[in-house]
């Protein structure tokens, strides 16, 4: 085989090295040979391994094992995270009128609740409560009503039909009442460009 | 060898080809890569309509993976199948054909994904016509192959012949099944599959893309030229047999652990796992082969930078293909998926196993094809080497940890049970910093292919005036042949008194009667395809035929003409780039998103949007969150809704008006396809489009946003993402009761 002969027989020349190479089959493909060299035992004992595996587990899930499948799985984190919130509830106090009321002056939550506006409420009440997408904050009308408790409520549950979204699943209960303390301070102050009155005359 | 010789020439010039469109691709696909990666770190990188990340990231998927990597496969094959079969291409015609189609693909490829003609299916986004160009193309290239293996002059196939076989096989085969749909117009179609269906057959062919596109041809590539590199015997060819035929028997179930935790039957995704920890030793019998074959051949590693890229090359293969088994457990991948790991994971792959390997080739190719006897500088191939594997590293480390980051931020809750990171963006802002890192990562890399690409240039000047063809000789192959005898085996040597089946199970296990396979290249290819087709039907039917699977919702509906165009035209912006639609079953997503998603949510879902990637929040239960002005003035200006938005800005879908009259063609073929429409939308889809859009627009315009918004294309996106995720809320409570528990 003429062109073969180009390639020095590999294996034969390297003097340098000592590693046991095996046998060398009579396979030449373009002058690439192969050794006979038996396939590694971990690769073997890994491969057989992850087919025992895999048997185990699949009856584990699904062939009648004790395996908990995903849904299960999920309806049990949430029983446990339910819990884990109706603690937390109780730690944090009561909720009511006086304790929205009482944030109002507090500085400290004030500035707390200012952040929060920025961030979350701002896209559609605007930084300085005028209204955009929603409705302005700054009159005297309230869709929901405008005394501490139906501000919090409206905070916690939204209005899900109109675009407003329940916080309760992002906001502790003592942010939304520094909310509903922070959306009371806004009444009467002035935006640079107010929406239009909507809902009713909220008179205290 | 009395036998009459022939004299025969090799076709070198569809090599070189091939070889430079390998480079020139590159250089491209990576070009698109770091405009991507610039949009990810600064939305003011989109730059305009066409050149939307939505866009441009199929587009860069699409040029690595099909330009790229595909001329590199190509330009491999076409050089070494002519060796190991000792015979011209069966055909100069059919070869240029390729050539010529692929590079008109590549650039039909390169005009439609900006004009936000797609598919929508992950790496298959092609518009139909494309891709009935895609697969005659391919088909030649498969008629020329098999034409040269039936008129070879060596007797048996080598491995590298033997993964070429695998790749024309099953790329045929997921090409066309995961691809059939009903055209609607001249580029747009729906699938025949919707849903649960659709997502699974688009990960059976997502997955075995990057098995029969990016490994096994690779493996191929690396099975002829890394021994001839390195002047070595390849390691084991027993273990080549095991690792092929397990790695093609095993690959193809795999993909269903890309729906992990979606509304995908909880078997499948089972199976997908399992059969992924499987591939693990299959896929390291390649690496395995690769690096021991350098035994006693490091000493020219050091010396050799087409060594050094195959070195390299090989590694980042064997840790992707661990990684790969690993992500594909349920318990890791709920932290990866949907994060950046997975980018992370395949770019490890991309620019490390398919890049390296691809350019140790091109450099050892180079000087042959251009018959210089050696490349114009080794400097700069060193350069490219250390350079590129900089940039590797760096894309990679970043990303990993921007990954890992993401994931852990969305399911950390405070002691008080809420999220900690409720607001989805701050998850992004934490990323912009690696997402820095990751541009400089991919600046270092495509440095490096632009040295590969002058390289290229200043050997070719050197190339000789005429290029010379070498005869080569050998005898036909006679039409009798007897196999060597099979040695004997051990239990019959020793005369063991054992039963026949320990015989037999010896004989099966010394795989000497694969030597037989190796000279019948039709025998070999039938059982190559038994093994696609057995493994892909055994998954396929169950998820077709069984009802339970997808647990019907009555109230689920087909959206109405103005949502199905809305919905049309996410699927052409490319939304499903960067969000999902598929709530997890879990504590950390139903906190944030809303109820889980169903398997019976999707039925009228062609394509199926469930995305691979949030770089923004999941969109499936949006739907009646925010107003419709919200998404107004949202799309207009992301930063006007979510001052840190990394959103593209589409101010133009205010102004560009809706096509109503092309609605009724979707429409129509939805209804040819099966969906349930009532008569009216039947007969004129686009007069209730026409009256839904006046609606909403009024509702804009009266919440005090832009007036005369009914004509355009704004209003259909938004009506469609108005009703993502509702319609299962409008079931009884008792309803919703049995379908969870059904669901499981």
């Amino acid at each position: 085989m003429a062109e073969n002969q180009d390639t020095t027989a590999p294996g034969a020349s390297n003097d340098e090295v000592r590693v046991d190479h095996g046998q060398l089959l009579d396979h030449n493909y373009d002058g690439i040979q192969e050794y006979d060299n038996p396939q590694p035992g971990w690769w073997s004992f890994i491969f057989f391994a992850t087919f025992v595996f895999s048997i185990f587990y699949f009856i584990h899930y699904h062939g009648g094992g004790c395996g908990v499948s995903v849904a299960e799985k999920y309806e049990m984190a949430m029983a446990e995270a339910n819990a884990q919130k109706a603690e937390a509830a109780k730690a944090s106090g009561e909720v009511s009128a006086d304790v929205i009321n009482a944030f109002m002056g507090d500085q400290a939550s004030m500035a707390q609740a200012k952040t929060i506006w920025d961030g979350k409420c701002a896209a559609c009440h605007l930084p300085d409560g005028g209204g955009l997408i929603g409705p302005n904050m700054t009159d005297d009308y309230y869709l929901h009503g405008g005394d501490a408790m139906s501000i919090y409520h409206t905070i916690k549950k939204g209005v899900p039909e109109k675009g407003m979204i329940p916080w309760e699943g992002q906001l502790s209960e003592e942010e939304m009442m520094k909310m509903a303390a922070f959306v009371r301070n806004f009444r009467g102050k002035t935006a640079a460009n107010p929406k239009a009155a909507e809902g009713e005359l909220y008179t205290p | 060898m009395s036998e009459r010789m022939e004299k025969f020439t090799y076709d070198d010039d569809i090599a070189r080809k091939f070889t430079v469109a390998t480079v020139v691709w590159a250089v491209v696909g990576m070009l698109v890569g770091i405009l991507v990666a610039l949009q990810l770190a600064s939305p003011k990188f989109n730059l305009g309509p066409m050149l939307t990340f939505g866009r441009l990231r199929p587009l860069h998927t699409n040029a690595v993976i099909f330009a790229f990597a595909g001329n590199a496969i190509f330009a491999a094959v076409y050089y070494s199948t002519q060796r190991l079969c000792k015979a011209r291409m069966f055909s100069d015609l059919l070869s240029r054909v390729h050539f010529w189609g692929w590079q008109g693909i590549i650039v039909s490829a390169a005009l439609t994904l900006p004009m936000g003609i797609t598919q929508s299916k992950e790496y298959a986004e092609l518009a139909w016509p494309i891709d009935l160009a895609v697969a005659v193309i391919w088909l030649v290239f498969a008629f020329n192959f098999f034409g040269t293996l039936a008129k070879r002059r060596e007797r048996h196939l080598y491995v590298a012949l033997w993964f070429y076989i695998a790749t024309i096989i099953a790329i045929t085969v997921l090409y066309v099944f995961n691809n059939l749909a009903l055209p609607f117009s001249l580029f747009g179609s729906y699938p025949i599959y919707a849903g649960v269906q659709d997502a699974f057959m688009q990960w059976w062919y997502g997955h075995n893309a990057v098995a029969f596109f990016l490994t096994t041809p690779f493996l191929g590539l690396m099975y002829y030229f890394l021994p001839k590199a390195a002047n070595r015997p390849v390691f084991s060819y027993k273990l080549s047999i095991l690792h092929f035929w397990s790695l093609v028997f095993i690959y193809i179930w795999a993909g269903p652990h890309h729906l992990h935790y979606t509304a995908l039957p909880e078997w499948a995704s089972t199976l997908g796992m399992l059969f992924s920890v499987m591939l693990w030793m299959p896929s390291w019998g390649g690496m395995i082969n690769g690096l021991l074959t350098l035994r006693g051949a490091w000493n020219k590693v050091a010396e050799d930078p087409v060594l050094k890229f195959f070195v390299v090359g090989v590694t980042f293969y064997g840790m992707s293909t661990f990684e790969g088994p690993m992500l594909s457990i349920k318990t890791v991948n709920s932290l990866s998926h949907y994060t950046d790991w997975t980018i992370a994971h395949v770019h490890s792959g991309a620019l490390g196993w398919n890049g390296f390997m691809a350019f140790g080739m091109v450099y050892w190719l180079l000087p042959r094809l251009f018959q210089t006897g050696k490349m114009y500088s080794k400097k700069l191939m060193e350069y490219h080497f250390w350079i590129g594997t900089i940039g590797i590293l760096l894309y990679i480390v970043a990303i990993y940890a921007a990954g890992v980051t993401q994931g852990l931020m969305w399911r950390s809750f405070d002691a008080s049970g809420h999220l900690t990171y409720p607001d989805f963006v701050e998850t992004v802002m934490k990323l912009m910093p690696m997402y820095w890192v990751r541009v400089i990562g991919g600046l270092l890399y495509i440095t490096g292919v632009l040295l590969a690409a002058f390289n290229m240039y200043k050997t070719w000047q050197m190339r000789p005036a005429k290029y010379e063809e070498t005869v080569h000789e050998a005898p036909a192959l006679a039409s009798a042949y007897q196999d060597a005898p099979l040695p004997e085996t051990r239990l019959a040597k020793e005369h063991a008194a054992v039963a026949d089946t320990a015989h037999g199970l010896e004989r099966f296990f010394s795989l000497n009667w694969h030597r037989r396979w190796e000279r019948l290249p039709l025998t070999f290819t039938i059982w190559v395809v038994v093994a696609v087709a057995t493994a892909s039907l055994f998954e396929i039917i169950p998820t077709f035929l069984i009802k339970a699977n997808v647990p019907i919702i009555s109230s689920v509906k087909p959206y109405t003409p103005l949502e199905l165009a809305g919905r049309d035209i996410y699927v052409s912006e490319g939304c499903y780039n960067c969000h999902s639609q598929m709530v997890r079953p879990m504590r950390a997503e139903t906190e944030r998103y809303g109820e889980y998603s169903k398997a019976g949510e999707f039925i009228y879902d062609r394509p199926f949007q469930w995305g691979s990637r949030r770089i923004g929040p999941d969109l499936h239960r949006v739907g009646g969150k925010y107003p419709d002005l919200w998404h107004v003035r949202h799309m207009e200006d992301p930063r006007s809704t979510t001052p840190q938005s990394i959103m593209p800005p589409y101010p133009w879908l205010l102004h560009s008006k809706l096509d109503f009259d092309m609605i009724q063609n979707r429409v129509d073929a939805m209804v040819t396809l099966g969906v349930p429409y009532e008569d009216d939308v039947k007969k004129d889809a686009p007069a209730l489009a026409r009256a839904q859009a006046e609606k909403i627009a009024e509702g804009v315009a009266a919440a005090g946003g832009p007036e005369g918004l009914a004509d355009k294309k704004i209003i259909a996106l938004t009506a469609y993402l108005q009703r993502l995720g509702t319609d299962i809320k409008k079931q009884g409570e008792s309803q919703t009761a049995a379908l969870t528990t059904s669901a499981k």
